[in-house]
């Protein structure tokens, strides 16, 4: 016998439907709205430019290769904080060898090196003592701004004009653009399309299930810090050479990474950080950013409005999972 | 095909601090059987289960499987050897699908990139073997605890174990869904699988399994053939000692009515449900999984939020923002479905987890007496006789039967008029089984009244004075458990009955 639906089941087969795509699709939609209100409201300043498209990504590389540790961090199950410090740092230690090596590469390869001890470090304390991440990355975090702070305390100017015009190459975008984009491309076949990539994701979802499913839940988490040192590191490298006078750049970028992730997990799944919301909550923040420089706001309004974003992504995931709250509860 | 033994395990030890989990157990295991393991909770059986599964490593002994011994013991390297154990703890990955929650431990591979087309047509292959269906793209935390037990049961059949073992499996399924989780054990039978089944209900093990292994005290005291070792008997093996009286008569005059719930709705789960218990008076409300007992009682004790109906105390309906805190004070008891989740703080001594309801009684301004509170903990521990019998312990380190008693013992330092108890003996032993219904035969003769949400028909038939026959949600019988049968009530749980 065939099941004929009622128009009463037709009207909410229709706004499941309705729901699933909001769910997937409405925060790149609303980062679309967010563009076309500045480019309404600013109707003399050229946004869509190319230059300012260029300058949009290129500032957001940062914002967006840092997420992207976190987000590989997170997915494991842990938390972290200590990017923020260690990004002051790093980007100190990359202008100061920048300077007394003239060579991009060694300086690189020493954040590098500096990045993924410290995050091994942690790594090792969360696996095999069982610290919780949270509070020892936080403790990380105001280490590494007090080794910053000791060895200098002003601005620090990249002189090497060579080095100064590696985030400048550009192949119709900029190559550190490409470069995120490339890396994002890869993060997300490697989350979703190997079987690394399916073990981190049951490791962060529920640990019992991965040792009942004889996965090595330590290595994997590991690797994720690994992982994350490294795209801090090149993060911070990009960043020095973007902007050349380094002065405690961490400070900018706590909140801002945060919410990309968070606003990242809103997509899809309620709750979980994935790989192309990370990316898309970057460009939301970056483009946002960008839009209140335009407007010269001052920057203690930048923090305000960044700060709200993360709490209405929260907010966001909470209101989507309502539903599994009282499910919990029974 | 002979029965050569598969399983050979010789003195197996294992030690936690002072407690001897595993005191020296010998047991064989025979190709092709359905071998049950009982015994009382904190016999060993957990342990042991969790010894073959890989992760724990014995201090001590052999561990032969197929005459060779196994002396790596991690969950990857028994699994590959075609063990495999299906946990009482189900271990769902809530936002993934079902497809992938089933081939968790090891997805299939094509050239570096997860291969979902050829894990799907396994997936399909070991679920039409099992003869259930599922959308194998929703996400695994929609579906109900007992299909998450089908899902589970995927998970490990997936890999053709030749050795399955089973813990509780069926302590969150309807009846149902047990009859077909027999079949499937029947089918593996036939391809040649063990299948080792770990079980507190009787029933079950008289009708599934070949073999009984008794456990007592971290030892595997002796093993029989089914036929050989009637019930009566069994019990005795496992507790030590006979079990004179199981559900105690209650005589007592019933007294005025105490609870009244009326026309009672939840959302498309409890429909208009209606019905009252007076005082002395043990009610039982029966069902399938999902049949809405649970709802009813949270309902009465105010965690959720019915959406029509009212619920009477002393013929005084209940005001509108019911909640948990009013119905403690209305003298209304609680002792929920999910011990872990609602019954207790897991992380707190036995102490504070008997007398969390009970602090006016041993608090004066606020401040808690804490002699006071030593010896009214002491008082109901040793009424319980709680082993062992040490109020210090945390209540996470008691067996199952010892912390439902401790649940059930925050409410006895006050009198309440009307106890709520939801699947009161889910995974416990049959020793702490009999002194729970003691206990509530007690409650009921100082003038309680008792609603039992129960699955176990046997236990609402033994224990109560009515029977109220849920089916979706809605009340489709009354019964008298002394003009009934096991089978009337079951007829009328699947819905193969229909009310006049």
């Amino acid at each position: 016998m065939k099941y004929y639906l009622t128009s009463w089941e037709v009207k909410k087969v229709h706004k499941r439907n309705f729901d699933k795509f909001i769910r997937n699709y409405g925060l790149p939609l609303g980062l679309l709205a967010l563009v076309l209100i500045i480019q309404i409201i600013f109707n003399k300043v050229p946004l869509f430019s190319l230059f300012n498209i260029n300058n949009i990504l290129l500032e957001t590389v940062s914002i967006a290769l840092t997420a992207l540790g976190l987000s590989y961090i997170m997915m494991s199950g842990e938390g972290d904080l200590s990017f923020a410090g260690m990004f002051s740092l790093l980007t100190v230690v990359f202008a100061t060898f920048a300077n007394n090596t003239n060579s991009f590469i060694i300086s690189y390869i020493i954040v590098s090196v500096i990045a993924v001890s410290v995050n091994l470090f942690i790594a090792l304390l969360v696996t095999r003592l069982n610290f919780s991440s949270f509070i020892i990355s936080i403790a990380i975090m105001f280490m590494a701004n007090g080794v910053e702070k000791a060895f200098h305390q002003q601005t620090t100017l990249i002189q090497n004009p060579s080095i100064l015009s590696f985030s400048r190459i550009e192949f119709g975008l900029p190559l550190v653009v490409w470069l995120m984009f490339i890396i994002y491309l890869v993060s997300y076949f490697v989350i979703n399309k190997t079987k690394y990539g399916f073990s981190l994701r049951i490791v962060g979802e529920n640990k019992n299930a991965a040792i009942e499913a004889g996965i090595n839940s330590n290595r994997i988490k590991i690797s994720a810090y690994i992982i994350a040192g490294l795209l801090i590191a090149l993060a911070s490298a990009v960043e020095s050479t973007r902007v050349g006078a380094i002065y405690e750049q961490g400070k900018y970028y706590m909140l801002p990474v945060f919410a990309a992730c968070f606003l990242g997990s809103s997509m899809f799944v309620p709750g979980r950080i994935n790989i192309i919301g990370t990316l898309v909550g970057a460009l939301f923040l970056g483009v946002l950013e960008k839009f209140m420089n335009m407007i010269s706001v001052e920057s203690y309004i930048v923090s305000i409005v960044q700060g709200i974003v993360l709490i209405v992504s929260v907010g966001l995931v909470a209101f989507k999972n309502r539903a599994k709250i009282v499910q919990v509860k029974l | 095909m002979t029965n050569n033994v598969v399983i050979r395990i010789r003195d197996v030890k294992k030690y936690f601090g002072a407690t001897k989990a595993l005191d020296g157990v010998d047991l064989d295991i025979c190709s092709n059987e359905v071998h049950a393991i009982v015994g009382s909770n904190g016999a060993g059986k957990s342990t042991l289960m969790k010894t073959l599964a890989g992760e724990y490593v014995p201090d001590d002994g052999q561990f032969y499987y197929l005459d060779e011994e196994i002396t790596g013991f991690s969950p990857l390297e028994i699994q590959q050897k075609g063990i495999q154990v299906v946990h009482q703890v189900l271990n769902i990955v809530e936002s993934m699908s079902i497809l992938e929650n089933i081939l968790l431990a090891n997805p299939p591979i094509k050239k570096g990139i997860l291969d979902w087309k050829t894990g799907r047509k396994k997936v399909r292959e070991t679920l039409d073997f099992i003869g259930i269906d599922f959308d194998l793209g929703k996400s695994a935390g929609s579906l109900s605890i007992s299909e998450q037990q089908f899902v589970i049961l995927a998970r490990a059949l997936i890999h053709n174990p030749k050795i399955l073992v089973l813990d509780e499996p069926t302590s969150r399924i309807g009846l149902e869904e047990t009859r077909k989780l027999f079949q499937v054990i029947n089918k593996l039978k036939q391809n040649g699988t063990t299948t080792i089944y770990i079980s507190h209900r009787m029933e079950e093990i008289y009708q599934i399994c070949d073999k009984i292994s008794v456990f007592r005290d971290g030892r595997c005291i002796d093993t029989r053939e089914t036929e050989q070792l009637p019930k009566d008997k069994l019990v005795t093996m496992m507790l030590g000692k006979k079990l004179d009286v199981f559900f105690p008569k209650n005589e007592m005059e019933v007294g005025n009515e105490v609870l009244r719930i009326d026309k009672l709705k939840y959302r498309d789960i409890v429909d208009d449900v209606s019905f009252s218990v007076r005082r002395g008076e043990i009610v039982s409300i029966v069902g399938a999984v999902g049949a809405g007992k649970t709802e009813i009682i949270n309902m009465i004790f105010g965690i959720l939020k019915s959406d029509g109906g009212e619920i009477f105390i002393d013929n005084k309906p209940i005001n509108k923002n019911h909640s948990s805190y009013k119905a403690i004070k209305m003298e209304l008891a609680l002792i929920p479905e999910n011990r872990a989740l609602q019954g207790m703080v897991e992380k707190y001594p036995v102490k504070y987890n008997l007398t969390a309801i009970n602090l006016k009684g041993i608090s004066k301004f606020n401040l808690i007496n804490s002699e006071k509170e030593e010896v009214l903990a002491k008082d109901l521990n040793t009424k319980l006789s709680v082993i062992p019998n040490d109020i210090n312990y945390l209540i996470s380190q008691l067996s199952g039967g010892n912390q439902q008693k401790v649940v059930i013992g925050k409410w006895l330092a006050d009198s309440y008029k009307v106890y709520l108890l939801d699947e009161v003996t889910a995974g416990v032993d049959i020793g702490a089984k009999s002194e729970i219904y003691e206990l509530l035969g007690e409650l009921a003769i100082k003038g309680a009244g008792i609603v039992l949400a129960t699955g176990d028909i046997e236990e609402a038939i033994g224990l109560s004075d009515k029977i109220i026959i849920l089916y979706k949600g809605k009340v489709v019988k009354e019964v008298d458990p002394k003009n009934t049968s096991k089978d009337e009530i079951l007829s009328y749980i699947m819905g193969s009955e229909k009310s006049a």
